[in-house]
């Protein structure tokens, strides 16, 4: 067998600050031969940032996390296993802060960056992604825009420099715009008429209204048409700056090396509307659901796809946990409570589950199925009962301990690659969860008892207002002995 | 929750990491930019497989890879749709559902239960050549995987009431796909190329047939196919290979080999002429697609059908992207994908989504010129060079993860795909040039031997998610 390099060791714990001098003679994973004199030349002035080291055990490695002068926080992970090196940007810019009525900003923003830059059009731009080998792609969610590149490692300066150029002189060039409005509209008019996309839409919208998460990210095609190139220049002018923005870099590079590609190709973006910055309010999240069963009639169809829930909890809600654990108990896994019940024992569905949609913001927690339509009553009766039995006795202490090792024992399954981990960073630091996080995460979960994940779960479910979305043929399943009003066209 | 596995994402996981295989990568715009690796373009992957062959004919395959913090664990039985016969289509992946219903060491849930239990995962998937059991687990938590394949490879216990039960949650599996109108047109593009070949079914079975299947059936289908001699195991994460070998004698060595008959799949005959197919169902957007018989890895054309396909399709820009989407847009999704790992010959097909207000006829139209471009004259030599560094760099990429190099072994050996088809994988996409790509273009891109699938929107409906028919996951 051929020799391998040996293992990264994380020697040391969480928060130790030192000096990025220090830091930048001291780290583990030197190269063979220093960076080109050409890449230091290009470097901005030096500045002192502190770097705060903390381990990732799960990967064998840790994060490398400092500040640059303009603000941009900066992560960076040696992974040398392989010759390459994934980088995330995210940047505080997702759906949620579309304007109102102008759903899908964000992410038409996003979906435009590599199509024209100060420097390069869109051909040029083409040309270069594809000629490294790599990927760099661009898109929207709810809590932000992420800008994600994957190539070998001696490509990684190419689409840093390209990415660097996107977030921050992005063009729009007008052609460019029309053909992926155009493009975006056609999906969307698709997706739309899709049960699953159909049923997930109406079924936020219905309990968040105007709120963070109450329009797709996507946008609707009715409220891309409302879209200039104009709202496009003012959303990035007012959210894509480095002091909202995280930098990972993760894979085959030393601490040393990703603190110098991010000054190189971050450490000149600016703010430039630093004074003039938005100040508008954030969306307000408080809005009072009506509940109800809302049917919508495909009459085409043999499975109905069923959405239901309840306005849930944000990340940060100190119940989290205990919700968690709730959840896999009732219905987040294939052991799980509902599972068994309606799939293991009366066969009805192909899948049921629960979901705790619980972000930056407040999403719901729901159960979605998919079922013959005749059978849609019956599983709605069984999933009643379930979650009536759930929300009044606290469940047994071998089902927490199941799931709670489950949790912690499933946790590098999260991050078992280099770009998933780097993904998993740019969620960390959205939701404000801190780089303690890997080493926290396992604490946090011992901590659940049955009887705290039952108040959890009561928290969720009771004197909530809960709202029905079937999607399925409406005379089947008022056949079957559904009853349901048509959705609201709008708000 | 369903799990899907393109095969698209195989076909890039083609891992050269079981060589020291020095690749050189060049990139016109980036010579000197090379901080982050100082080695410079070349890569040199060291990571060796170890294969094992036992008297009762079982295969161990084991890669170990020190920097992955969990372990897959994967057994591979080379049994698929592609040996099922008329009227019992379906069988394979019934049969696999029917491997998490219990034996008596581990009865009905348990399998998940323990699994689960340790934070791990555990599925499995039926194609045309194979059907799959795999566990990803913590690397100290092997025993389990173990425990549970060497016992339901012989003890399956097949309940009649279990069978009934079953039969109920593959049968809301295929309505699913009955509702989704592009599932449809793929469906039917298959069968209607296939005329004779079991390819010709799809993986999951017609519905009839899943209907009549019985529990006699199907464990006569299970003593045919499940045996050590007709299964591989593979295992990719840290792990040390003698101690599993040992640990594999363990807990297989006891069962004994079993007698495998020959199956008798007839070849699909060459096509001489056009074929058509349309599905017309509610939808918002129309599709066509395009399929061209193919051969595969045991092909010297193989190499240079995957270069062309990522010069059809293979980034922004592709021949497809340029054409259908950005320049001349008609299409929101235009694609052209081949698989060489398949046991017989395949397909290359092409697909394209149609904007607003086009029709099929007119992406065909769209989709003809390309053909014929590439048919007629060479590819530009960037595109060339970009298209195959693309090719190797996903395979670079592909070696991080675990379960997707486990894939990549698994399926090998069931296709019987021999070890050299990797060892000069490199080197074969390296030098496949423009001539060979006009040549096989010209080969296979032909009317004669083209099947043509049109989806007409009737009205509004559902969003089409493109995959192939193959596989299914429980």
């Amino acid at each position: 067998m051929a020799p391998l390099k040996s293992l990264p060791i994380a020697r040391t714990r969480a928060g130790v600050l030192f000096s990025s001098l220090i830091f930048l003679s001291a780290c583990a994973h030197a190269p063979a031969s220093a960076p080109s004199a050409g890449t230091e030349n290009k470097k901005p002035a030096q500045v002192a940032e502190s770097v705060s080291q903390y381990p990732v055990p799960a990967m064998h490695t840790s994060i490398y996390a400092t500040t640059l002068a303009n603000g941009l926080t900066v992560y960076v992970v040696p992974r040398p296993d392989l010759p390459l090196i994934s980088f995330r940007i995210g940047i505080r810019a997702g759906s949620a802060e579309d304007p109102a009525g102008k759903g899908g900003t964000a992410a038409l923003a996003a979906s435009l960056l590599g199509k024209g830059t100060r420097n390069h059009d869109a051909p040029a731009i083409f040309r270069i992604v594809d000629g490294t080998g790599g990927s760099l792609e661009a898109s929207a969610g709810r809590d932000f825009t992420t800008v994600s590149g994957d190539s070998l490692s001696t490509e990684t300066p190419t689409l840093l420099s390209l990415a660097s150029e996107m977030v921050s002189s992005p063009t729009f060039p007008p052609q460019e715009f029309d053909r992926e409005k155009t493009s975006s509209m056609a999906s969307l008019i698709d997706a739309e008429s899709h049960p699953g996309p159909k049923g997930t839409n109406l079924f936020y919208r219905l309990l968040f209204g105007h709120g963070p998460y109450g329009h797709p990210p996507s946008g609707t095609s009715g409220s891309l048409k409302g879209i200039s190139r104009g709202d496009l220049s003012d959303f990035v002018a007012a959210h894509y700056r480095p002091d909202r923005s995280l930098l990972v870099l993760a894979g085959d590079l030393t601490p040393k090396e990703g603190l110098s590609l991010a000054r190189q190709y971050f450490g000149q973006w600016t703010s430039p509307e630093l004074a003039a910055r938005s100040s508008a309010p954030p969306r307000a999240s408080a809005f009072s659901p009506k509940p109800g069963v809302f049917l919508v009639d495909k009459p085409e169809l043999r499975q109905s796809t069923v959405f239901y829930g309840t306005p849930g909890i944000a990340r940060q809600d100190p119940s989290f946990y205990n919700a968690l654990v709730f959840n896999m108990v009732l219905g987040a896994t294939n052991t799980s409570t509902l599972n068994r019940v309606i799939r293991q024992k009366m066969g009805l569905v192909y899948y049921i589950h629960t979901g705790l949609d619980a972000e930056r913001h407040p999403g719901p927690f729901l159960v979605n199925f998919q079922t013959h339509a005749p059978n849609t009553k019956k599983v709605l009766t069984a999933m009643d009962k379930v979650l009536a039995e759930a929300a009044n006795s606290p469940p047994s202490p071998e089902k927490v301990k199941a799931v709670k090792d489950q949790l912690v024992g499933g946790f590098p399954f999260l991050m078992n690659t280099t770009s998933k981990l780097a993904s998993l960073l740019l969620v960390v630091w959205s939701d404000n969860l801190g780089l303690t996080y890997f080493t926290d995460y396992p604490d946090q979960v011992s901590r659940v008892t049955p009887e705290s994940a039952l108040a959890a779960g009561q928290h969720l479910l009771r004197d909530k207002p809960f709202v029905t979305v079937i999607v399925g043929p409406r005379k089947t399943l008022e056949k079957a002995g559904i009853k349901g009003q048509s959705p609201p066209a709008s708000f | 929750m369903t799990h899907r596995f393109p095969r698209q994402v195989l076909l890039g996981s083609l891992l050269v990491f079981w060589l020291a295989l020095p690749i050189t990568l060049i990139s016109p715009q980036n010579a000197s930019a090379d901080t982050a690796n100082p080695s410079g373009s070349s890569l040199k992957l060291s990571l060796l497989p170890q294969v094992h062959h036992f008297k009762n004919g079982l295969t161990l395959v084991t890669v170990n890879d020190p920097y992955s913090p969990t372990l897959t664990f994967q057994i591979w039985y080379r049994v698929g749709s592609r040996n099922e016969h008329r009227g019992r289509t379906g069988i394979s992946h019934f049969n696999e559902h029917m491997m998490f219903t219990g034996t008596k060491k581990f009865p009905h849930g348990k399998l998940d239960t323990l699994i689960n239990g340790v934070g791990g995962h555990l599925n499995a998937f039926t194609d045309y050549d194979f059907t799959a059991y795999f566990e990803n687990v913590a690397p100290d938590k092997i025993d389990l995987p173990l425990a549970i394949e060497s016992d339901r490879m012989t003890h399956l216990l097949l309940s009649p009431d279990q069978v009934e039960r079953e039969r109920n949650i593959v049968l809301e599996e295929r309505r699913n796909d009955y509702d989704d109108p592009t599932q449809k047109l793929v469906e039917k593009v298959y069968s209607t190329a296939y005329a004779v070949h079991p390819y010709h079914n799809p993986v999951i079975g017609w519905e009839k047939d899943i209907q009549h299947t019985t529990r006699k059936d199907i464990l006569n289908y299970y003593r045919a196919h499940y045996m050590p001699n007709n299964a591989t195991i593979v295992v990719v994460g840290p792990v040390d290979d003698r101690t599993l070998v040992k640990k594999v004698r363990t807990y297989f060595g006891g069962i004994p080999r079993g007698h495998l008959a020959k199956s008798r799949i007839p070849a699909e005959p060459a096509q001489h002429h056009l074929r058509m197919t349309v599905v017309r169902k509610p939808a918002m957007l129309p599709i066509t697609m395009m399929a061209f018989h193919a051969p595969n890895f045991r092909s010297r054309d193989a190499m240079a059908l995957v270069v062309l396909a990522q010069v059809l399709s293979g980034g922004r820009t592709s021949l497809l992207y340029q054409d259908m989407i950005y320049h001349h847009p008609v299409a929101v999704d235009a694609e052209g994908s081949y698989d060489p790992l398949t046991h017989d010959p395949g397909l290359f097909y092409f697909y394209a989504q149609g904007l607003p207000k086009t029709s099929p006829p007119l992406l065909r139209k769209r989709l003809d010129a390309v053909i014929r471009k590439v048919r007629q004259t060479r590819v530009p030599a960037d595109l060339l060079e970009s298209a195959k560094k693309q090719i190797l760099t996903q395979f670079v990429m592909n070696q991080e993860s675990a379960f997707g190099m486990g894939m990549l072994l698994g399926m090998m050996s069931a296709d019987r795909v021999p070890m050299t088809y990797l060892t000069d994988y490199v080197r074969k996409i390296q030098s496949v040039t423009a001539d060979d790509l006009l040549r096989v273009a010209r080969k296979y891109l032909r009317s004669s031997n083209e099947t043509v699938g049109y989806l007409f929107p009737t009205g509004p409906v559902r969003h089409p998610s493109f995959s192939r028919p193959g596989r299914i996951v429980r």
